[in-house]
């Protein structure tokens, strides 16, 4: 034998490593049923962060405006949130998500509305991550040179339109890099939605390692699964952070140090 | 007997030959002032005395020890060898006497009461005994200085290294950290020290060394050095720094 | 094994309309919600002891000069922060279960616990790395080799001249990493250890008091999370003065 097969019988041999099921993770059928929940995993992530930013531009807005009745609701939404572990949040729209969302829901889907597990999933992440979009998204604001807002309403803009036209365009494309770093946080995140049983790619691992008892192979395939992606993002992320003058760069990261960890 | 010996010593970074072909000896208790203009590999050649820049061709002893051979322990080199350096390098999270104590207590084991005492006599030295607690960032940069002498003191080196110690000082603030070397030197002490300062070599000096483009153009006994220099070169830079 | 089924079950289920005062249902469970909180606590301290050492080593490993102990210390740092905390809970309860390992206990729950806890140093140590090494790197290198010209050894310049600064200029980003602990603690609910949020899911189950439950632990949360916060902040700015 050469010293390859003596290790591998050897690995082999060791109880709780399951050989005899590594042949799965090749096995055309049950990639596929991986694939299937890396595309839920995805469809996750997507639906949460456009949604999110959306709802974050909002309160990021908010929290700048120079009206108190605006300002200080925003800061409570956004500090509140961020505050709580998201899984906190992904829980209780799990079980709550229908009753809260029937009021509004039946006149559009009827009586018999249900908030799907995947909307449910996505309402807890979004409501998480919108909050820290918005500090992300006020950081890119702040970063911007006064003189912008000035020229602008010297140009005769006003709020909404120097907004519009002058500091958001600026700011977004500041926020790139740090938007694609929350997006590897957000896929990251997904995995919790498994816990309120969308078929993701947690899950799917579930369904299999309870069916072969191989959860060490099975949690290694994901976890690379999670690494290819994630690790591609944040280096892509990155490499653009590095194209953003210094200045902005330092501040949307105090930002988001606390954000991307969890 | 020199206590420091260079030998056809070369040294480059990258392509740019920043010592090329230095042959020079330092007696024990002799107070040698390297100048030249910047970028003529002085500060280069100073440092690699203490081998904080290694050098890649010809041989340099250190009282009697090979700096050149990489397995030379450069840490009780660096022992023997004391370095002052234009930015001061305080440790700021450390008070004066703190900067001093540490080097004592943690390479030589000298107990905590021992190294402040002698810390206390050092800065006493140097002459500012009472800002012994203060932490670098309450001392102006001549005190810094004169911390930063007394911490290399501390070891109790048989060489002591100035590079370019008054270059990042205020005016009036050269002439305490000169007045504390130039006390050094008449104790005996065997110093190195790259300097601007003409005056300082003039009077505390042994000999001069002229250094230009990584090559050492001259080197005479200080007298010698300002009666007139041999060379063209230095009588030029001479010329510049006097009547700067 | 976490049961991952049974949040699903309950998915659709309304609710009772209480009102009683926000967090009252705290007393009505007190050996679920505070041993809860306790074991909360419990996790988070442990956790942040575990991730600033195994943050430190790895730290000093990615700035070694070894290159081997360098390569260890990215491929660490990168693993666990591009993977999902959940995915390496599963692993080290779940997985190493497998292979018979149940972090040197028989005590099942102490086991679950234990886990959890190593989850939580693992994870965060690879932030907590990240941090540091810059905070080593930031330390001008005029002190280090003033260090080494006393004499002092590579080991003896980082304990006593890189450290001690490192640690002072990375308290605020620290803080923060602290904070995500604590929330990220929750996660070592579907391992099964009863902290908080298992808390809310049991008392849930048992009472369909939902908004109840949940509110009491989102009560106990921001008591853990907001003082720290405020407090990271607090020293954040006095720590700019002092500078």
């Amino acid at each position: 034998m050469n010293p390859f097969d003596l290790l591998r019988a050897a690995v082999c041999a060791t109880p709780g490593i399951r050989c005899d099921t590594w042949y799965l993770f090749v096995d055309p059928a049950i990639v596929r049923f991986f694939g299937e929940g890396l595309g839920e995993t995805l469809k996750l992530s997507v639906a949460s962060v456009l949604l999110s930013f959306v709802v974050g531009l909002l309160f990021a807005l908010g929290r700048l405006s120079t009206r108190p009745w605006i300002r200080w609701p925003s800061i409570l939404y956004i500090e509140t949130i961020r505050a709580l572990p998201v899984l906190l949040l992904i829980v209780y729209f799990g079980i709550k998500g229908t009753a809260l969302f029937r009021p509004i829901m039946t006149p559009i889907f009827g009586e018999d509305f249900e908030l799907s597990r995947f909307w449910a999933g996505v309402l807890g992440l979004s409501l998480y991550t919108s909050a820290v979009l918005a500090e992300i998204i006020r950081a890119g604001i702040t970063a911007l040179p006064k003189g912008q807002t000035e020229a602008a309403s010297a140009l005769g803009l006003s709020y909404v339109g120097s907004m519009r036209f002058v500091v958001l365009p600026q700011a977004l494309r500041l926020m790139v890099p740090a938007m694609m770093g929350q997006l590897t946080t957000v896929i990251k995140d997904t995995s919790l939605v498994a816990t309120i049983g969308v078929f993701e790619l947690v899950r799917q691992g579930r369904v299999i390692y309870t069916q072969f008892f191989n959860p060490l192979e099975v949690f290694l395939y994901i976890a690379v699964i999670y690494f290819v992606i994630c690790f591609a993002l944040s280096q892509a992320s990155r490499r653009l952070e590095l194209r953003a003058p210094v200045e902005a760069r330092i501040k949307i990261e105090e930002v988001q140090l606390r954000d991307q960890v969890a | 007997m020199p206590i420091i010996e260079f030998h056809d010593v070369h040294k480059w970074f990258g392509p740019l030959h920043v010592l090329n072909g230095i042959d020079l000896k330092v007696d024990e208790g002799e107070v040698v002032v390297v100048i030249g203009p910047s970028g003529s590999g002085k500060s280069t050649l100073i440092r690699t005395i203490d081998r904080l820049e290694p050098i890649q061709r010809g041989s340099l002893v250190v009282d009697g020890m090979p700096v050149h051979d990489p397995k030379a322990d450069v840490n009780a080199l660096r022992r023997r060898v004391g370095m002052v350096f234009q930015q001061f390098n305080l440790f700021p999270h450390l008070t004066a006497v703190e900067n001093i104590m540490l080097a004592p207590r943690k390479v030589k084991g000298l107990n905590a009461a021992a190294s402040r005492k002698r810390a206390q006599e050092l800065l006493a030295k140097v002459g500012i005994p009472e800002k012994a607690d203060q932490l670098p960032v309450r001392l102006s940069g001549g005190q810094q200085q004169r911390v930063a002498i007394a911490r290399a003191l501390a070891m109790d080196p048989k060489i002591m290294l100035f590079d370019e110690p008054t270059s990042a000082l205020d005016a009036e603030m050269i002439r305490e950290v000169l007045d504390v070397m130039r006390q050094l030197a008449q104790e005996g002490m065997t110093m190195v020290v790259v300097t601007h300062e003409i005056g300082f070599a003039r009077e505390a000096s042994d000999r001069v060394v002229f250094m230009d483009a990584g090559r050492i153009i001259e080197d005479s006994p200080t007298g010698e050095f300002f009666a007139g220099a041999r060379e063209e070169r230095a009588r030029q830079f001479l010329s510049k720094v006097i009547h700067h | 094994m976490p049961d991952l089924g049974v949040r699903a079950s309950v998915c659709a289920r309304g609710g009772r309309k209480d009102l009683t005062m926000p967090g009252a249902i705290m007393f009505e469970f007190p050996d679920l919600f505070f041993t809860g909180l306790f074991l909360t606590v419990q996790l988070s301290v442990l956790g942040s002891i575990g991730a600033l050492a195994a943050g430190t080593l790895i730290a000093l490993f990615r700035i070694s000069p070894i290159p081997p102990l360098r390569w260890v210390g990215v491929a660490y740092v990168e693993f666990f922060r591009n993977t999902p905390l959940l995915v390496q809970l599963f692993f080290l309860f779940l997985g190493l279960g497998a292979l018979g390992f149940r972090f040197w206990t028989t005590d099942t729950f102490e086991s679950i616990f234990r886990a959890g806890a190593a989850g939580m140093a693992l994870y965060h140590g690879a932030y907590v790395a990240e941090v540091i090494r810059g905070g080593l790197l930031g330390v001008d290198k005029g002190q280090i080799e003033a260090a080494r010209s006393l004499g002092l050894s590579y080991v003896q310049t980082l304990r006593y001249v890189q450290l001690p600064q490192t640690f002072r200029a990375t308290i605020p980003p620290l803080g923060n990493i602290g904070i995500a602990l604590i929330k990220n603690t929750s996660l070592a609910s579907t391992i099964g250890v009863a902290e908080l949020l298992q808390a809310a899911e049991i008392v849930e189950s048992r009472t369909f008091r939902t908004e109840e439950a949940f509110g009491a632990v989102v009560l106990l949360y921001l008591v853990l999370t907001i003082p720290a916060s405020l407090g990271v902040n607090w020293l954040e700015r006095r720590l700019l003065v002092a500078r």
